[in-house]
């Protein structure tokens, strides 16, 4: 296994990865709060769409980011593998309430 | 029993250089690590001796109803107090003061990176811990809750300064744990001793540079919090006042950014060591290195995404709800992922039972337990009804009795023979234990059940029918059964100290680096540095250490010498110089001192000149450090030559600065949320028509953009200096006269004005420090190579930049976009 040009330190991996994570929650606590000061009945479908959006767009880069690792090798690659593998649970998880609570109410 | 000693002459010419002198002077400008970690801890200590007494006060009270033990009012400093002793003079300090004495030792170093700012830390501590506390001597203690909640703790409900003693004191402690966070990142990703790469970095320093940088993010939310609602006390900038565009859940908001990582703050150095104890007493290496440190960083970052779950019965819409109750559940993860890992190491050694690990066993019992109540409480419709009852005082005791005193408890048994160089001498630490273990359950288990029966938090009498009474007499009684139990723990300790035998080299055979060195430790800790690249066994290691075989084994001219690594890989890449004992520390707490307390008065020229006298000792502080000369290559040892105390970007005062911003940038991100939130989502009075964008601002946008440009190119040149100088300056004056509405007319405005204050100040730091630089610059302090100064300058200044131009399109466009 080659070290992979782009891909920094095992641990730094791991932090940059959960600050995927924490872009996804903050970016969808704030598209929930500004879709609901802003939204009419019209742009419901809209606003239910740019989060789910929102959440699909942090869930491909850590997906990208598990496969690179698992193909190649870092400083702590196991740091860096758990630790993307648990911010892409993380988010997933996350994200689930989208599926069944209202957002404005 | 073998005791290690250094090579003769060496521990002599060592000490000679690294010791703290005797006497009253001595004892104030001491720098040393090892006496200020103990010094931290012995405060802390009495600082919980304190929130104790406070605590028994609390339970007589409730041991029967309808009590005239205390009044309603005193009642309301007494609960105040105790909660604000224990998370902020203790817990916190108490860290602190572990790995202010502990950090050096596990990671071979002599020093933490900044030696002075450990000692102004810890007189901004004991200033305004001490200021805290004393309130209640006058009868003027904080008394609207630890937390401060508002409309309750502003100046319409609490008119006196009591509530002005817990803001200004505390963010005066703040200023303490934020000196210490930074402190603490530089020192485990810079000192380190060669050959200790992160990957093979004790648990324990991971756990303490996770929890720095968790303060470094989480602390500016309360600090920034504080200073606007003492603004609005002193002032009448309406933040959170609702007549006037405010909102009391920004308060909330704030806190909490702060108040949830805070509890894992004080949870994982408390689980680090835990990490540390149990490979120990297990007799094998612990299990799940990378899956511990995997968890670490999963907490810290998940720990930031569960705030509004103390804010679950506000009224937040369902799926804003959804969000963060997941995130509760899934911090859960985590923290079991180190609960089985410990688990599996005890299962797959061959543990024994020594007193440390009795605690270890009090704290799995506990903490699991306080877990499970934390996961139904991250359950939406069940916090609903608990909230606020006696059942969340059980919760968060369980949480932080069990997950950190605990735990410390066994820590301080385990690293009492370190400290004081003794071995326990009766068995009065196993009774302790018993005692503190039956008193707590005791005391907390009945919390459960009158907080689910409906007693709420913080009520200082209850009437006599309502079930509650013998749940609450026993609360009352087991609380000074765990009150026997910490005497005893006081008392064993003192014994230790006075009658103990002394203490074998490592005892507990742990094979660690900080008993590879005599205890007490001398004020060196190692008379070489471990060279860690090519690992010998431990007892061989230690001899080859005492005997000076190692990393800088001698003492040369009057240096105060320590290694400095790589961050990543663990190689030595410079010899830092550390200062010795100064008074000056003491002087910078004293000016904080004089810029905080005035403030309780409204003397605010006082105030102003405590301001003055903070920036002319930090100017003189820098002044003192570099040199006129380029660094020379020294010989360490092992056949290696590094520089001295390079002046450039691999300065740890460069990695300082930069986790400086970091917490500079969480408060100013905590303001732009604060802007926003009144914008968006607070249910505001409207406020005047935004103002449109005048001269003052492109102003101001100009300086902002120049210092950007003139950082952005960050080579030597005084006319670099220049522009970032003039830019900056200019961009405070376009913000000081940006013609902004009055901040008492309308919280948005009070919002946007604060806004603007913060980018002033920021362009007016960024002026002092290029001036200071061209004055370096002209005394010579500055060469191609040592351009520390100048990068930090560009840093600064496009720091400045960033935040000003963020902000300008806050206080500007957001208005007109939310029309």
């Amino acid at each position: 296994m080659r070290r992979h040009p782009l891909l920094p330190h095992g641990a730094a991996t791991a932090v940059g990865a959960f600050a995927i994570w924490a872009s996804a929650f903050t970016l969808l606590y704030i598209v929930q709060a500004l879709g609901c000061r802003f939204r009419g009945a019209e742009t419901m479908l809209l606003h239910r769409a740019t989060m789910y959006g929102v959440w699909i767009v942090h869930l491909v880069p850590l997906t990208l980011l598990l496969i690179a690792l698992l193909q190649s090798s870092v400083p702590m690659r196991r740091v860096a593998i758990l630790g993307t593998a648990a911010a892409l649970g993380a988010t997933a998880w996350t994200g689930l309430p989208l599926f069944f609570a209202s957002a404005c109410q | 029993m073998t005791v290690l000693e250094p090579a003769p002459g060496l521990d002599g010419e060592l000490d000679a250089l690294w010791r703290t002198p005797h006497g009253r002077r001595g004892w104030l400008s001491a720098v040393n690590h090892t006496n200020l970690g103990r010094r931290f801890i012995v405060t802390a200590c009495v600082f919980f001796g304190i929130g104790g007494l406070l605590a028994m006060l609390i339970r007589i009270q409730l041991a029967t109803p309808a009590n005239a033990f205390l009044n309603a009012g005193l009642y309301n400093q007494i609960f105040t107090l105790h909660g604000t002793v224990m998370m902020f003079l203790f817990a916190i300090p108490l860290f602190e003061g572990m790995a202010v004495y502990l950090l050096p030792k596990i990671l071979g170093a002599r020093d933490l990176a900044f030696p002075r700012l450990t000692a102004y830390g810890y007189w901004c501590y004991l200033f305004g811990g001490s200021l805290v506390v004393g309130s209640l001597a006058f009868g003027v203690a904080p008394d609207a809750g630890w937390f401060m909640y508002t409309p309750l703790s502003s100046r319409p409900y609490s008119p006196g300064i009591n509530a002005d003693i817990w803001l200004i004191g505390i963010t005066f402690v703040e200023v303490s744990a934020v000196s210490a966070a930074v402190e603490i990142v530089v020192s485990v990703l810079k000192v380190r001793t060669g050959g200790m790469p992160l990957s093979r970095m004790p648990l324990l320093a991971w756990y303490l540079l996770v929890t720095a940088a968790m303060m470094l993010v989480g602390f500016p939310p309360l600090i920034l919090g504080s200073i606007l609602l003492e603004i609005e006390r002193a002032f009448g900038w309406p933040f959170f006042d609702p007549t006037r565009g405010g909102d009391p859940l920004l308060w909330q908001h704030l806190f909490w950014l702060f108040g949830h990582p805070e509890v894992y703050i004080i949870f994982l150095p408390a689980a680090g060591a835990v990490s540390t104890m149990i490979p120990v007493f297990a007799r094998r290496p612990i299990l799940g290195y990378d899956w511990i440190v995997v968890s670490i960083v999963a907490l810290a970052f998940l720990s930031f995404g569960l705030w509004v779950h103390h804010m679950f019965a506000v009224g937040i819409p369902h799926l804003a709800l959804g969000f963060f109750s997941a995130a509760s559940m899934l911090v859960a993860i985590p923290t079991a992922v180190q609960i089985f890992a410990w688990i599996g190491t005890l299962l797959a050694g061959r543990p024994v039972l020594r007193l440390p690990m009795l605690f270890v066993c009090g704290f799995f019992f506990i903490f699991v337990a306080g877990g499970l109540t934390g996961v139904m409480l991250a359950v939406v419709p069940f916090d609903w009804q608990a909230h606020d009852t006696h059942f969340v005082v059980a919760h968060l005791h369980y949480v932080l009795i069990g997950g950190f005193l605990f735990p410390m408890m066994g820590a301080a048994y385990y690293w009492l023979p370190h400290l004081t160089g003794r071995m326990p001498v009766y068995n009065l630490g196993t009774v302790s234990f018993w005692l503190l273990f039956v008193g707590f359950n005791l005391t907390f288990l009945p919390m459960h059940l009158t907080g689910l029966l409906g007693m709420p938090r913080r009520v200082y009498s209850y009437a006599p029918d309502l079930g509650w009474d013998w749940l609450n007499l026993l609360s009352s009684v087991a609380s000074f059964v765990m009150a026997m139990g910490f005497a005893l723990f006081l008392a064993d300790i003192l014994l230790q100290r006075r009658f103990g035998e002394r203490a074998p080299a490592d005892p507990w055979q742990a094979g660690t680096l900080e008993w590879a060195m005599p205890t007490p430790p001398p004020s060196y800790n190692f008379a070489s540095q471990p060279d860690l690249s090519h690992p010998s066994p431990s007892e061989a290691l230690a001899s080859e250490i005492a005997a000076g075989r190692h990393f800088l084994g001698f003492a040369r001219n009057g240096w105060r010498e320590t290694l400095a690594v790589e961050a990543a890989s663990g190689r030595p890449d410079q010899v830092l110089l550390l200062p010795g004992p100064t008074l000056l520390p003491l002087w910078m707490g004293l000016a904080t001192a004089l810029f905080f307390v005035p403030a309780l008065f409204g003397l605010y020229p006082l105030t102003l000149l405590g301001a003055v006298l903070v920036i002319g000792l930090t100017l003189a502080w820098l002044w003192s450090m570099g040199s006129r000369d380029d660094p020379p290559t020294v010989p360490v040892g092992r056949g290696l030559s590094i520089v001295a105390a390079p002046a450039d970007r691999r300065s740890p005062l460069h990695w300082g600065l930069a986790a400086a911003l970091v917490a500079d940038g969480s408060l100013f991100a905590a303001l732009g949320f604060g802007q926003a939130f009144l914008h968006l989502v607070a249910p505001n009075v409207p406020a005047d028509d935004p103002v449109p964008i005048g001269a003052a601002a492109i102003l101001a946008a100009a300086g902002l953009a120049a210092a950007a440009g003139a950082a952005a190119g960050s080579r030597v040149s005084q006319a670099r200096l220049g522009i970032a100088a003039a830019g900056s300056a200019l961009a405070m004056a376009g913000m000081l006269l940006l013609p902004l509405p009055a901040p008492t007319e309308h919280a948005q405005a009070a919002a946007a004005n604060a806004l603007a204050a913060f980018v002033a100040l920021h362009a007016g730091m960024a002026s002092i420090a290029a001036l200071y630089s061209l004055a370096r610059l002209r005394a010579g302090y500055v060469s191609a190579v040592r351009d520390l100064a100048l990068r930090n300058t560009a840093l600064l200044a496009a720091y400045a930049a960033g935040t000003g131009i963020l902000a300008l399109a806050l206080i500007h466009l957001l208005p007109l976009a939310v029309r």
